[in-house]
């Protein structure tokens, strides 16, 4: 699975959260400014676990890995394929 | 030949624990279960206005003028009403320029208790002049036909009506829900699961404060407001503390350090505590009736004192929506639509008042930024002064306005006397703004 393909399936899922056309999220904005919420980063996370099968919050992340939709997947990328 | 129902709008099982709670809090307390909002604005509004925009946002709205009925299959709906009543009237209290915030918060703690004067009377509106150059307008809302996101719509509905002058918007409609009575299994299911959630954190020890109706019933409510740095500096710390994007659980395990503390000093140390902390259902947001649950979170004595109690608490959180909540308890709810409200209330406030947790916590973001001005005046602040209901009589709710966070602590004196509802407030000020040193959660 690509990157690209990864950053495609988040970008439909948190336009479905948001309810918004998933051209209007931009992959390299700060997901803080999307207007995410705590419960719906949780369902992003949660998203990610039943998708791709990693349990981020296990992994010790730091702001870095998970501040952008692009920083997501390919944090998502790297730990797949590790 | 099939006969077709008309379009209701059916009541959800959110919608129908608040009646329930109003029945609790018109029990206990003697009043309904409330929330207001409070605007300070600078300078006094155009009082005229003011009664023009309550009035058109009221009339042209039948859904305030509404009530709750059951259909004939036992489901409550709301049937909207005419929109000939009266609206509220806009209560109008003068104060001394100086007064202070003491003072201040006496005022919305009483019109919390204030009798309702409209029909419905699902909403009310004060107005505290301090002069000329500033004031508050404190809008109250009735939880059986908003929630908090809701309400703030509401508002900012309301100020574009005001400053349209009489256009602008019409008629707010609640859009038809349907019953939701199937599946039947599933909410079973879920509700077995509901008790079992339930009989864990039991099985924890006590964590609810006795609670017993005082004499003369009264809020207490503590506001607490960060400027812009204290709140930067606060989002920081939950970043460290809690992870990025996870300040309802830092606020959580604030919430629940205070709070333990404060019954620990106050004579009543419980065994843990469980926190039922709201989240919206909703989105986009509808300006009418409950679009909420909650995703309940527990801790015992020992976890409360150990270092990453908000990572603990980030992870109960991913947890139980992994687990399917809280869409489970709001399919579990439904199931207790078929209790009369009365009963319902009666109910939460006794057998079942274990299902209400230690205290409430409620963070709603910041969707009133967007209300640039009130009838001219422009405005400085806004948050949210709600009572609680009187089960379990604890309360903290947070907003953010633009570069600064608000909290509101409110306690019932059948929970919490007024000294040990002032230590408790103190106690989660020092915890936002000045506390001891936490490990980092990565």
């Amino acid at each position: 699975m690509t990157e690209s393909s990864i950053q495609e399936q988040l970008v439909r899922r948190v336009a479905d959260i948001l309810a918004v056309p998933p051209e209007s999220i931009r992959v390299a904005d700060p997901l803080h400014t999307l207007g995410l919420d705590s419960m719906r980063m949780v369902e992003i996370l949660v998203f990610v676990e039943k998708q791709f099968k990693l349990d981020l919050m296990e992994l010790n992340l730091n702001r870095e890995d998970l501040f952008s939709i692009e920083a997501l997947a390919r944090t998502i990328g790297k730990h797949r394929s590790a | 030949m099939k006969i077709m129902a008309p379009a209701r709008r059916y009541l959800s099982g959110a919608d129908w624990m608040m009646a329930g709670l109003a029945h609790a809090a018109r029990r206990l307390a003697k009043s309904g279960n409330h929330f207001q909002i409070v605007l300070d604005l600078e300078g006094a509004p155009d009082v005229d206005a003011v009664r023009r925009g309550i009035r058109l946002c009221v009339t042209r709205n039948p859904v305030l003028q509404g009530r709750a009925r059951r259909a004939w299959n036992g489901v409550p709906y709301w049937k909207p009403g005419t929109v000939d009543c009266a609206p509220p009237d806009l209560v109008i209290r003068d104060v001394h320029p100086g007064v202070g915030p003491e003072d201040t918060i006496l005022e919305w703690e009483r019109h919390l208790l204030a009798p309702v004067s409209a029909p419905g009377g699902y909403l009310s509106f004060l107005l505290l002049r301090a002069g000329s150059t500033r004031s508050s307008l404190a809008v109250r809302f009735d939880h059986r036909l908003f929630d908090a996101l809701g309400a703030e719509t509401f508002l900012a509905m309301f100020a574009r009506q005001i400053s349209c002058e009489g256009g602008g918007e019409g008629c707010v409609e609640a859009p038809p829900a349907p019953s939701g009575l199937r599946p039947w299994g599933e909410k079973f299911a879920n509700g077995r699961e509901l008790n079992r959630m339930r009989l864990r954190h039991r099985s924890m020890g006590s964590y609810q404060l006795p609670v017993r109706p005082p004499s003369a019933p009264a809020f207490h409510c503590a506001l607490i407001h960060l400027d812009a740095s204290r709140t930067r500096d606060l989002m920081e710390r939950s970043e460290r503390e809690a992870g990025y994007l996870m300040f309802t659980p830092f606020l959580a395990a604030c919430a629940l350090r205070s709070f333990h503390e404060v019954a620990r000093r106050g004579g009543s140390p419980l065994a843990g505590v469980v926190l039922p902390c709201s989240v919206s259902m909703g989105n986009p947001v509808e300006v009418y009736f409950n679009h909420l649950s909650f995703i309940t979170l527990a801790a015992s004595a020992g976890q409360i004192a150990a270092p990453l109690l908000a990572r603990d608490m980030a992870r109960q959180m991913y947890g139980q929506k992994r687990d399917g909540w809280p869409d489970r308890m709001e399919s579990a709810w439904k199931l207790l639509r078929i209790l009369p409200a009365t009963l319902y209330g009666r109910l939460l406030s006794g057998p079942m008042r274990s299902l209400l947790g230690s205290f409430s916590l409620g963070y709603v973001g910041d969707g009133l930024a967007g209300i640039e001005t009130i009838a001219g005046c422009r405005v400085l602040n806004a948050y949210h002064v709600p009572s609680v209901p009187p089960i379990p009589g604890v309360g903290f709710f947070v907003n953010r306005f633009r570069d600064r966070v608000n909290v509101c602590v409110t306690t019932f004196n059948g929970a919490l006397e007024k000294k040990n509802h002032i230590a408790l407030a103190a106690a989660f000020r020092r915890e936002l703004t000045d506390p001891a040193p936490k490990p980092e959660a990565g």
